[in-house]
């Protein structure tokens, strides 16, 4: 007589158990699976921990997280079908970078800290608490305004809301890009997040709310507002006290307020005081020597030297590309310099211009803005384009080209932004758009009919299948 | 005052959600945060198909179906999830003496206690919850050291004393060691979990569902596979063997346990178990299968009735963090229809464990414990791959290991929910993130 050892009733022999039906004689021995269980649970999750540590966290673009938890409110019902699925990302652990986009939110008293991040898909929220905030604060890793930041964390999303959870300091990677030398006037709203150093005189200092402190700098070339707030201030210090007349080297980052940009301090401790007797390293005057366009340095007046390798209408100027052989520039003219360059009908394509003013960013490209015509010298007149295009063989693929057609105009549409000139060469024929900042340079335009021959020198474009021919300057409309 | 036509459509979705709810109950060891995990990505990739708030009420529904009807597999298959593992054992004791279904209807009983309780506070929550949350949020990380203290404290060893001193000291740390044992290894998993999930990111909020299925459903099955037990025929009674003091006593220890576990965050519904046991295991096993039944029903209804809340919105627990996602409740009144819906569906659900369990009962003797848990393991195991993928699989089996080890050493299982009680405990501290990083995960 003995026990069955899976179910405790007493059995005489045999194979199995008459009660529970279990096996008598082959049994696995329960120490057998114990151990078992103890390796499984062990042994894997060493082996997960192991294969964890070597896999790296995702990375993922905000934009794809954006739509996150929105998605199905029937007021944004139409949001982008892969957004949708981000709500589904709630909780997981991944890497986000980007520029922040605001000042830092500091609150000492809860010990939490949050930071706006774009990475040019969307933006995001980034916060931290207690130990990771302080932790921040004292090694002075707080992100600032335009650092670029990589960092990883938790994902919190919410139907209107989504933010990352900083778990841990180190996870946040910083870099602080040097601030790019400029004089006041080539600051412009282009300039956006951008960090910048100018060196200037103060002109006065104010606080318009308890907690902001407007600084108004002045160089030779314009007049601008340095602030600091109180985030900043709590991190990093009191700022020096200064007083109209102060000459000043500060540091900091474009921001634009109601579209003026101003240059926010993200540290206090940025202003450094100049010599009394020091000259603004910048000014207007005109310089002596041409500097070769690849050693122009924004924010300074340049004088440079070049030919003109293509020109561009906008609403009210031109802009010409320069180019000397060791890199190109904008020369930005606004139409009241423009039109009173001397010989302005020989500023085409060919020319070879030297220029001075204030070199800038504009639109992502190094510029130059002369501030009268007089700082703009016409060395080699550029000549009118000799080849002529049949029409019939201009077609989509030369959409972008500059080419000249020669022809009759068979008709003539004013419109309220400019005029377009039907013209027929005999192979085909051809619109040409001229817009009214540049009809106005179009020689004896008010001479313009049904019959007479014009040749005509422009950019081909497409608008709703047709192609048309835009010159970008007037002197390229020629009525013979 | 009127019922407006919106309204009775969302009631209708709560009740819909109630009997799907109380059908996918009924399958062992599947979770009910499972199934609204594929609701969910369905809903997500049909943005038009189901207004948000249709959503809110049809996963109410669904929860309540479950909480009222998880006991079913729990007590007659010995598949608990982890807010009923303190049922398996009292509950199977009731099902060898032939009183399954019995003990069903008093986790029901239970329930229907703690649904009771969640109307009458369905007025005062919004003006007693906000302060009692503002009082304890600065507390909550010493609170929950206390649980996790109490919990590996309060375990007791089981075996026989027997042999030399040296060997019964061995003998009773052997249970002791393995309960410690896996509160620390769920605690790692919990880590590798939250820092460098396996689980795709894209279904990051099914992150915990591959772990948890580990720790407490395959184990339960994998036993069921491989033992021989015969459940006896059950008789199916029309009264219960309690009185209305003992009822009284199961419900209010229900309450403080899962009321504890809705409001604070990490506690779950087990853990919540564990409270309330031991409030009432001294006393009365009956007490102590009621208090389970109050205790999953208040914890699973309340922390999803929280989010609703005015003035609180509290994303507790699995449901609440899925549907926050897609719907904020602006209005009392979303509060109020939601707290109108899981009375009507409570009312459902209650009378759905009976219809089901007095079913389960008949036919339960008659089958194949073995079949039944090998199919519920090949739907756990496509489930899982299907939504976590392999990354998820690998992390079922080595939460499988884990959850093994309490069954196999004789420890509590409740040691698995180290899971989250650990990280998330070391979190609130502070600590988390530099055990982690001591760990290589960050």
């Amino acid at each position: 007589m003995s026990l069955c050892p899976s179910c405790g009733w007493r059995v005489e022999g045999g194979e199995t158990c008459p009660r529970c039906g279990a096996s008598l004689k082959r049994r696995l021995p329960w120490r057998v699976l114990q151990y078992g269980a103890l390796l499984v649970a062990m042994g894997g999750l060493a082996l997960l921990l192991y294969a964890a540590r070597g896999t790296p966290v995702t990375h993922l673009d905000i934009g794809a997280i954006g739509a996150a938890g929105a998605s199905l409110s029937p007021a944004r019902a139409d949001a982008h079908h892969d957004g949708a699925f981000g709500a589904a990302q709630n909780l997981a652990y991944v890497e986000i970078s980007g520029v922040v986009t605001q000042p830092t939110t500091y609150n000492p008293e809860a010990q939490t800290l949050a930071f706006r991040v774009d990475d040019g898909t969307g933006e995001m929220l980034v916060s931290a608490f207690k130990n990771e905030t302080m932790a921040l604060v004292k090694g002075g890793h707080v992100p600032a305004l335009g650092d670029h930041v990589t960092v990883q964390g938790t994902l919190r999303l919410r139907e209107d809301f989504a933010a990352l959870t900083l778990n841990l300091a180190e996870a946040l990677k910083l870099e602080r890009p040097t601030p790019l030398a400029l004089t006041i006037g080539a600051i412009n709203s282009d300039l956006a997040l951008q960090p910048v150093e100018v060196s200037a005189r103060v002109v006065s200092t104010r606080e318009p709310y308890a907690g902001l402190t407007l600084i108004t700098l002045q160089d030779e070339t314009g007049e601008i507002d340095a602030a600091l707030d109180e985030t900043t201030r709590l991190l990093t210090g009191n700022p020096p006290k200064l007083a109209p007349g102060d000459r000043v080297r500060l540091s900091g980052v474009v921001e634009l307020f109601k579209g003026t940009p101003q240059i926010t301090l993200i540290t206090s401790q940025s202003i450094e005081f100049l010599p009394p007797d020091t000259a603004l390293a910048d000014n207007l005057l005109e310089p002596e020597a041409v500097t070769p366009i690849v050693d122009v340095r924004v924010g300074a007046a340049a004088k440079v030297e070049g030919e003109v390798k293509s020109v561009e209408s906008f609403s009210s100027g031109f802009s010409f590309v320069l180019e000397d052989g060791s890199g190109p520039v904008a020369l930005a003219l606004r139409d009241r310099v423009y039109q009173k360059v001397v010989g302005v009908e020989g500023l085409r394509v060919g020319a070879r211009v030297r220029a001075f003013g204030l070199t800038t960013i504009f639109n992502g490209t190094l510029q130059i803005a002369p501030e009268q015509a007089e700082d703009v010298t016409i060395v080699t007149a550029g000549k009118p384009a000799e080849a002529v295009t049949a029409i019939r063989e201009i077609g989509l693929a030369q959409v972008g080209q500059v080419l000249t057609i020669g022809g009759k105009v068979v008709a003539v549409n004013p419109f309220s932004e400019g005029t377009r000139l039907t013209v027929d060469d005999g192979t085909g024929t051809s619109v040409v758009l001229i817009w009214e900042s540049v009809l106005g340079y179009v020689p004896e335009v008010e001479w313009v009919a049904v019959g007479q021959s014009a040749r005509v020198t422009g950019q081909v474009a497409q608008f709703q299948g047709t192609i048309e021919i835009v010159p970008q300057i007037g002197f390229d409309v020629i009525l013979e | 005052m009127y019922l407006r036509p919106i309204m009775f459509i969302l009631l209708l979705f709560a009740l819909l959600g109630t009997l799907v709810g109380s059908a996918l109950a009924l399958i062992p060891a599947l979770h009910v945060y499972t199934v609204a995990g594929l609701v969910m990505l369905w809903t997500l990739a049909h943005p038009n198909a189901l207004p948000p708030e249709n959503l809110a009420l049809f996963f109410m529904g669904l929860v309540v179906g479950y909480a009222f009807l998880n006991t079913i597999p729990s007590i007659f298959f010995s598949a608990p999830d982890d807010s009923t593992i303190f049922l398996t054992l009292p509950g199977q004791r009731y099902l060898l003496e032939g009183r399954g279904h019995e003990a069903a209807l008093l986790t029901g009983a239970g329930g229907l206690g703690g649904l009771a309780f969640l109307l009458l506070l369905t007025p005062l929550a919004p003006l007693i919850l906000p302060p009692i949350r503002n009082l304890t949020q600065a507390h909550l990380h010493w609170i929950l050291g206390l649980i996790i203290v109490f919990m590996l404290m309060s375990e007791w060893p089981r075996h026989e004393p027997r042999g030399t001193p040296w060997q019964q000291f061995f003998g009773a740390w052997r249970g002791l060691g393995a309960g410690l044992l896996t509160f620390l290894l769920s605690g790692l998993l919990g880590f590798v979990l939250m820092y460098r999930s396996f689980v795709p990111t894209q279904v990051a909020f099914q992150n915990l569902i591959p772990a948890f299925v580990g720790l407490f459903a395959i184990p339960s099955l994998l036993v069921a596979l491989f033992t021989h037990e015969r459940i006896p025929p059950q008789h199916v009674g029309d009264s219960l063997d309690v009185s209305p003091g003992l009822l009284a006593r199961g419900v209010l220890a229900g309450i403080l346990g899962g009321m504890f576990a809705a409001f604070f965050p990490v506690v779950t519904g087990g853990i919540g178990g564990f409270l309330a046991g031991h409030a009432t295991a001294q006393r009365d096993r009956r007490v102590l299968i009621i208090s389970q039944g109050t205790n999953k029903v208040v914890y699973y209804l309340g922390a999803y009735l929280l989010f609703f809340t005015p003035n609180l919105h509290l994303a507790r627990g699995g449901l609440a963090a899925m549907v926050s996602t897609i719907f904020t409740a602006y209005t009392p009144t979303t509060y109020y229809t939601v707290s109108a819906a899981m009375a009507l569906s409570g009312v459902l659900a209650f009378f759905l464990l009976q219809l089901f369990s007095r079913w389960t009962a008949k036919v339960v003797a008659q089958m194949s414990q073995r079949w039944l848990a090998a199919g519920t393991l090949i739907v756990l195991l496509a489930v899982v791959v299907g939504l976590t993928r392999w990354g998820g699989l690998a992390v079922m089996v080595v939460a499988s290991g884990i959850g093994l080890i309490p069954i196999m050493w004789g420890a509590r299982r409740a040691n698995c929910l180290g899971v989250l009680l650990l990280p998330l405990t070391l979190n609130m501290m502070g600590w988390g993130a530099g055990v982690a990083k001591l760990l290589g995960l960050i």
